[in-house]
């Protein structure tokens, strides 16, 4: 659980180079780390309506759950933030179908928000996160024949570190699998959760004692060109070219009083610092809401 | 203090009710404040220089405290000047019951019509002053007109517009002039034209607060 006090702005795509040289100089990091992301939106499948009864608990909610994971293929190595991504450029950006791939580990991050924490005069947005990651392996399901058949590659999955497996067993399960439906996808399902959306995420991220600054654009599938092999097109999904900027501080408890104030005050100095540069805002909590409304 | 302003010195009793009392106790209190403002600037000026040789008191503060002193001096002015007649025409005297032989000194003090022979020095001194030349309010302020008339006659020799000197709009004129121009118009409308390639045709981004919607809850309304 983390307390994120956050400030939020955008730029315009040629302020890029100045504004992260500005931020190296105040950072003095020369090369700010990169931000890789996938992420997935999902929502409850199933509505629950309880009853609302006096003496009982009833503020029971439903919220929107984020999965994240790192995106880390051919595509997101090529791709240059510095440049501008245009709609109608040949050299259009195509990443591997997640869910076909061959990597067996990853590491997905479950992210569940609170509405952030209402208030006048304040100098910053404070919202509660709940994340929990898990190691995922990636491993496909099987029909039930293939199942019976290969109980012996099954062992030596689940004795991964073993490693002692035959070529041919390896081959096999791929080629069996490759069509079937991924586990992840099939694990947020019998969740009873329902996939809405989903972008990639590419930037850099600085950080300025405590604060994180990153600025980054948000990628989404590009439908309406369709590409014939197993990759996934990209577009933005701000045609403008403009960078988000987010600049935050996570407080590990959202009870540290002290921290959290010396936080605010801290981003709030950080905006005046850079108001000439940056116009680093509050964002509007009810754009941040993650609760599903059934009432 | 038993001192008693008689405006007519012939009455053995004393009518009291034509002198201007209430005038007369004021300009006492406009010296003690005056008196006070001076110290005051003074402490001011002198503690500052003791603690920190090299720093003197705030501009402002200075000219708060003349001006506080000023007024004051204006005020005890004006009234000396309402009252003049009264105060020449005054004979002072210590009443019966002054313990005389006490206060031998303060009453000495007190009775004193002319100023103290130092005083009448400084006096003489800013009479001096005023009568020479270099110190002359009247040719001070001749010089400042004069001044002023000449900053307004040379302006009228010149006229703006825009930002270009003469030479500059000169050279614009020529061939080589016009040429950079029309570069730099050139150069203007790439980098527009780039401009609006990168913006998708000078699109608006995205609020924040829209991208963090669809980063929440996969929506952009």
């Amino acid at each position: 659980m983390v307390h994120q006090l956050l400030l939020v702005s955008k730029i315009p795509h040629k302020n890029y180079i100045q504004t992260v040289s500005t931020l190296q100089a105040l950072t003095g990091i020369t090369s700010p780390q990169t931000i890789s992301t996938y992420t997935l939106v999902t929502k409850p499948h199933n509505e629950f309506r309880p009853k609302a009864e006096a003496g009982k608990v009833n503020q029971i909610e439903q919220y929107y759950m984020k999965c994240i994971t790192t995106w880390s293929d051919a595509a997101s190595a090529n791709l240059d933030i510095s440049q501008p991504i245009l709609k109608h450029d040949n050299d259009s950006i195509l990443v591997d179908r997640l869910f076909m791939g061959d990597d067996n580990d990853r590491h997905w991050t479950l992210q569940i928000s609170d509405i952030p924490v209402a208030g006048k005069n304040q100098t910053c947005s404070a919202q509660t996160i709940y994340e929990s990651t898990l190691v995922h392996h990636h491993t496909k399901v099987k029909d039930q024949e293939k199942i019976a058949d290969e109980k012996d590659s099954t062992k030596v999955e689940d004795a991964e570190d073993v490693m002692e497996v035959d070529d041919k067993s390896f081959i096999e399960k791929n080629s069996s699998s490759s069509k079937k439906k991924d586990s992840f996808l099939q694990f947020l399902e019998d969740l009873g959760y329902d996939v809405i959306n989903q972008y990639w995420l590419s930037g850099i991220r600085f950080f300025h004692n405590d604060i994180i600054i990153e600025i980054f654009k948000i990628l989404i599938r590009d439908d309406e060109t369709s590409v014939s092999n197993d990759k996934i097109k990209l577009k933005l999904l701000d045609d403008s070219n403009e960078f988000q900027v987010r600049a935050y501080i996570n407080v590990p408890k959202s009870t540290d009083v002290e921290l959290i104030n010396q936080g605010a005050k801290d981003l709030s100095k950080f905006q005046d610092f850079l108001k000439n540069l940056i116009q680093l805002e509050i964002p509007d909590r009810m754009y941040m809401d993650s609760r599903v409304m059934s009432r | 203090m038993n001192i008693n302003n008689n405006a007519n010195s012939g009455l053995s009793k004393a009518d009291t009710s034509q002198i201007p009392v209430d005038y007369l106790e004021e300009i006492r209190n406009r010296l003690n404040q005056v008196h006070l403002s001076l110290r005051r600037l003074a402490d001011q000026i002198s503690h500052n220089r003791q603690i920190n040789k090299s720093k003197i008191p705030n501009y402002s503060h200075i000219q708060n405290q003349l001006q506080v002193l000023l007024t004051q001096l204006h005020s005890i002015s004006n009234n000396l000047d309402n009252n003049g007649n009264i105060l020449k025409n005054s004979n002072v005297y210590p009443l019966p019951n002054f313990p005389t032989t006490q206060q031998e000194g303060l009453l000495t003090t007190l009775l004193r019509k002319k100023p103290l022979p130092e005083v009448e020095q400084w006096i003489q001194e800013a009479i001096d002053l005023g009568k020479s030349d270099c110190y002359s309010i009247e040719k001070e302020d001749e010089l400042t007109r004069w001044i002023m008339a000449k900053v307004e006659e040379l302006r009228e020799e010149f006229q703006f517009y825009g930002f270009e000197s003469i030479e500059e709009l000169n050279y614009l004129e020529t061939e080589e002039g016009q040429k950079e121009q029309e570069e730099k118009k050139t150069e203007e409308q790439k980098v527009k034209q780039e401009e609006l390639r990168i913006t998708d045709g000078g699109k608006q981004g995205l609020h924040p607060n829209t991208v963090l919607k669809f980063m929440y809850r996969g929506i952009l309304t």
